[in-house]
């Protein structure tokens, strides 16, 4: 069983009181899949993202991601911490971004693999005027290895759910950085994280997988 | 004076000595007046139009410093437009179909203005934000969450519905709240049926500019599609020559005024949103006016039965009709007793009178040039009684310009 179709299964046990004051997202990412919502812990932030944003340039930050993975209001909550403008940008109409990127000096951009790869081809003059691109990823799979987008600022993040991050990895280092608000036990080559979840008083805890490939003092998440 | 205006002399005042903008100042120019002291003195200010707003970089209309912009919104782009950008400042929003809710679905451009207003408004319900595109996926995690609200756009309607009913969310809806543009009667009254148990709240708003009404429960008629303004705009409805109508069951086209300063990050004054508008009821009593949407230009093209209506085609037929009108048009296009009409409002070249038979000769004409098919004219639609006779206004004056660019603008009865 993946771990996403596990995520689904244990998403499958809460209800609506579970959701309350909570924020949630969905287990399945794909356009089109047929879905659960798995909630967060509570006083969830995204802290990686307020953190890219403090090392990034000052100026409006753009939201650029399917609504349907309930990131924009997280994504909100980390700009208004900072004082700064968030722009929402529609996944169905990308090229949107264009309008503003003439506009006004947009500092991050928080994206997807596909539309970041879609923006390469179209925008790319505008994309190299950012500051930081946030890309969520949904499993290291998508995440480019080789290092080949160095040109560009590049951060990224593998989220167990869309807004929920396990791992980040700035732009210029060579190696992510695990989410220190999850509890993590780690060996030479898995890593098992736990998760506060609601269901009745108890908290239910999921195990990940990680494998890591120290060649070259590099580590790599090769595997959810 | 009453307060309300007192807040328009302060709004004025505000933007013309905005230090972080000069935009006012040099949209008025020579023209500017220091104040306004009266209310003759606030209809002499011209109309501020979608165009002239475009005209200035998005730099110089922001009257806040940066960091007191929450967000940036944009018009969509879709109709062909170059996307008009505004910022705003702190404002949020609380749907009222959300007032009671355990659940509430949404379809919203820019989500956290509701998921903020909720957390202001010290609520827990949890909020699914729905992708216009994957309305199935958005669906389904609203069943999972469980929603008895939802907030979306009418032309959503037709694909959530049965999404709605194939996971049984519609029978225990308790609230829906529509927003954006204009419900028709016959839509709430399909809408009553299919949510046998759901309040239907039509609420009515632009992207340039938030919820601008808002359909309540003081609303003093059996229809509940009549709108009561958001106290944070002034209202006025202004005929085709640009005067200002109070009276009841009057039309004309709406233009709107920001009331809050502490909202404004681009403050309105005097726009001309492009929307048709009648007075529904004036209550004195309580000092409101509602209003009843009668169109919104929101197509280049209009489908009437047995043929389409197109812009392009009417300019091309005005452009030589008669070498004293231009072809600067508004066509109004009813709806009504199962016929459409065509009311082409024209603007003449000079101020040399046109005789009545010469506009009717005109309007002859023109019916039978505009092509609705490729075979067939309005006039052959008037001959078959699909149409009424194409009727045809010939005015000395600028027409109100909408802030859509639409040259169509539809009316249903």
């Amino acid at each position: 069983m993946s771990t996403h179709d596990e995520l689904a299964s244990l998403a499958s046990q809460f209800s609506n009181k579970d959701f309350r004051s909570r924020h949630f997202a969905p287990v399945r990412w794909e356009h089109g899949a047929s879905s659960k919502a798995l909630p967060f812990p509570r006083g969830y932030v995204w802290s990686s993202l307020s953190k890219a944003l403090q090392n990034a340039n000052t100026g409006p930050i753009m939201c650029l991601a399917p609504l349907v993975w309930q990131l924009e209001p997280l994504v909100h909550s980390c700009t208004q911490a900072q004082q700064r403008p968030i722009i929402s940008v529609s996944a169905e109409n990308p090229l949107l971004a264009k309008a503003y990127f003439d506009q006004l000096e947009v500092s991050v951009m928080v994206t997807t693999p596909e539309i970041f790869n879609t923006l390469q081809t179209k925008l790319a003059p505008e994309l190299t005027r950012l500051s930081k691109i946030v890309i969520v990823h949904a499993s290291p799979a998508s995440v480019n290895l080789s290092e080949s987008n160095t040109d560009l600022p590049v951060v990224d993040e593998i989220h167990l759910v869309p807004g929920l991050w396990l791992a980040t990895r700035d732009c210029g280092d060579t190696t992510f950085s695990l989410n220190k608000t999850l509890t993590w036990k780690l060996d030479s080559k898995n890593a098992e994280v736990a998760l506060e979840l609601p269901s009745g008083s108890l908290s239910k805890y999921i195990s990940l997988e990680y494998g890591f490939d120290k060649a070259n003092h590099k580590q790599y998440i090769v595997r959810v | 004076m009453s307060a309300e205006f007192g807040k328009l002399q302060k709004m004025y005042v505000h933007a013309m000595e905005n230090p972080y903008s000069d935009f006012y100042r040099a949209f008025y120019r020579s023209d500017a007046l220091s104040n306004i002291n009266s209310i003759a003195e606030w209809h002499s200010l011209p109309f501020l139009t979608r165009e002239d707003i475009e005209q200035v970089p998005l730099s110089d209309r922001i009257f806040t410093p940066l960091e007191e912009v929450s967000a940036f919104r944009a018009t969509s782009g879709t109709s062909g437009r170059k996307p008009l950008i505004t910022p705003r400042k702190g404002f949020t929003t609380f749907p009222k179909a959300a007032m009671n809710c355990s659940g509430l679905l949404l379809f919203y451009n820019s989500p956290h203005l509701i998921t903020r207003g909720r957390d202001e408004m010290k609520k827990d319900f949890p909020i699914v934000v729905g992708s216009f595109n994957d309305t199935e996926q958005s669906v389904q995690l609203a069943a999972h969450i469980g929603v008895d609200a939802l907030f979306c756009f009418p032309f959503q309607l037709q694909e959530l519905i049965p999404l709605l009913q194939k996971y049984d969310i519609a029978h225990g809806m308790k609230s829906i709240e529509l927003t954006g543009e204009r419900v028709s009667e016959r839509e709430y009254t399909m809408l009553r049926t299919i949510f046998p148990n759901a309040e239907i709240f039509p609420s009515y708003g632009a992207t340039e500019l938030q919820a601008i009404a808002a359909y309540g429960d003081e609303v003093p008629t059996p229809h509940q599609n009549i709108l009561r303004p958001s106290p944070h705009f002034f209202w006025e409805i202004v005929d085709e020559y640009g005067a200002v109508v109070t009276h009841e069951g009057a039309e004309g086209s709406l233009v709107l005024t920001s009331l809050n300063i502490e909202l404004s990050a681009f403050p309105l004054l005097r726009y001309a949103i492009g929307d048709y508008m009648r007075i529904a009821a004036i209550d004195e009593q309580k000092n409101v006016t509602y209003y009843k949407p009668i169109g919104r230009p929101h197509v280049d093209i209009v489908k009437i039965p047995g043929g389409i209506l197109y812009a392009e085609n009417v300019l091309s037929v005005l452009d030589d009709i008669h070498p004293d009108i231009t072809n600067v048009f508004e066509g109004h296009v009813y709806f009504r007793n199962k016929k459409v009409q065509l009311d082409l409002h024209v603007v003449a070249k000079t101020k040399k009178p046109f005789t009545e038979a010469l506009r009717q000769e005109l309007a002859e004409k023109i019916s039978g040039r505009i092509f609705v098919g490729p075979n067939n004219t309005y006039q052959d639609g008037e001959a078959k009684g699909l149409y009424e006779n194409l009727t045809l206004t010939i005015t000395n004056d600028q027409l109100v310009k909408n802030s859509k660019r639409k040259p169509f603008i539809e009316h249903y009865e």
